[in-house]
């Protein structure tokens, strides 16, 4: 169960709209390595992992993700805020103005829409919290490249906290991935079960 | 280890700043400061939450475990998108 917060994890300015660099940013919206990626990865991988405090680990930065994708969305909506017909072909994102007019769609920077492929579960831990963590390097890395590409101080300021997110959660990873294979190392447990032998 | 990892960081951290104007200079110069009074790589011997895995096997990753000694204030922590000063700038910040 959530409970919704009717404001964004921290607000999302920009100087002016720039339709160009939304056609880019869509990435972290609907992208491989984007924020619905992110939380559906977390929240699907949670009932295999083997302890309470990987589960509610997972449940947390899955449900934070979430809250970056309302970000992000937050971020396009107001680039393209007011951008007529004219200025999205312009920007290269004709379209998008053709198939959604001012609504948003979960596509990477190139268009190709969100798919299932982009995440995975194996149902081994260890495999699964090692896809988190190059997981949250693939969605540092991208946010380095956005920030590269952008002018506006505004939308660096944001993209840049989304980035030390990224930091955080590796890190957040990294320590349940030292507890997990703690914990199976002397459990002798594989996925909650007990191993045969 | 943690002075040469520093160093590499200021140089590389100056060498970026050139191209900015003067106050996204003043905040790198603020910044480096911080990053200078703390323990980036909680290397602190001092540290008693460095509880090391009981044991290390080939073939597996381990993270370094976080110390909790700092923290930014709240507006900070939400400026800088963590609460902790040892997570940030362990990767040079993207500009
Ligand atoms: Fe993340």
């Amino acid at each position: 169960m959530w409970i919704y917060e009717k404001s964004l994890e921290r607000p999302v300015k920009i100087s002016r709209p720039d339709p160009a660099f939304a056609k880019l940013v869509i990435t972290q919206y609907g992208g491989p390595d984007g924020e619905l990626s992110a939380s559906l990865r977390y929240l699907n991988q949670r009932y295999s992992m083997p302890t309470d405090k990987a589960k509610a680990l997972l449940t947390d930065i899955g449900t934070e993700e979430l809250a970056h994708m309302e970000m992000i969305a937050a971020l396009v909506y107001k680039l393209i805020e007011g951008a007529d017909p004219k200025d999205m072909e312009a920007a290269g994102w004709g379209g998008q103005y053709a198939q959604h007019n001012h609504g948003l769609f979960w596509t990477d920077a190139n268009g190709v829409p969100w798919s299932a492929k982009y995440i995975a579960c194996l149902g081994d831990p260890i495999t699964d919290l090692a896809e988190n963590m190059a997981a949250e390097q693939k969605a540092r890395t991208t946010y380095e490249h956005l920030i590269d590409l952008t002018d506006d101080p505004c939308v660096k300021d944001t993209l840049r906290f989304l980035w030390q997110r990224e930091v955080v959660h590796f890190q957040r990873f990294g320590e349940c991935l030292n507890d997990v294979q703690e914990h199976m190392s002397k459990m002798n447990t594989w996925c909650g079960y007990e191993m045969r032998k | 280890m943690k002075r040469n990892v520093d160093d590499a960081q200021v140089e590389e951290k100056g060498e970026r700043a050139e191209e900015k104007d003067e106050r996204i200079e003043e905040n790198d110069e603020q910044e480096e400061l911080e990053r200078d009074n703390m323990n980036m790589w909680n290397m602190n011997d001092t540290c008693n939450c460095q509880k090391t895995s009981a044991k290390m096997m080939l073939a597996h990753a381990y993270v370094p475990w976080q110390c909790y000694d700092e923290a930014f204030s709240p507006q900070e922590a939400l400026k800088k998108g963590t609460l902790f000063p040892s997570l940030y700038g362990v990767y040079p910040i993207p500009r």
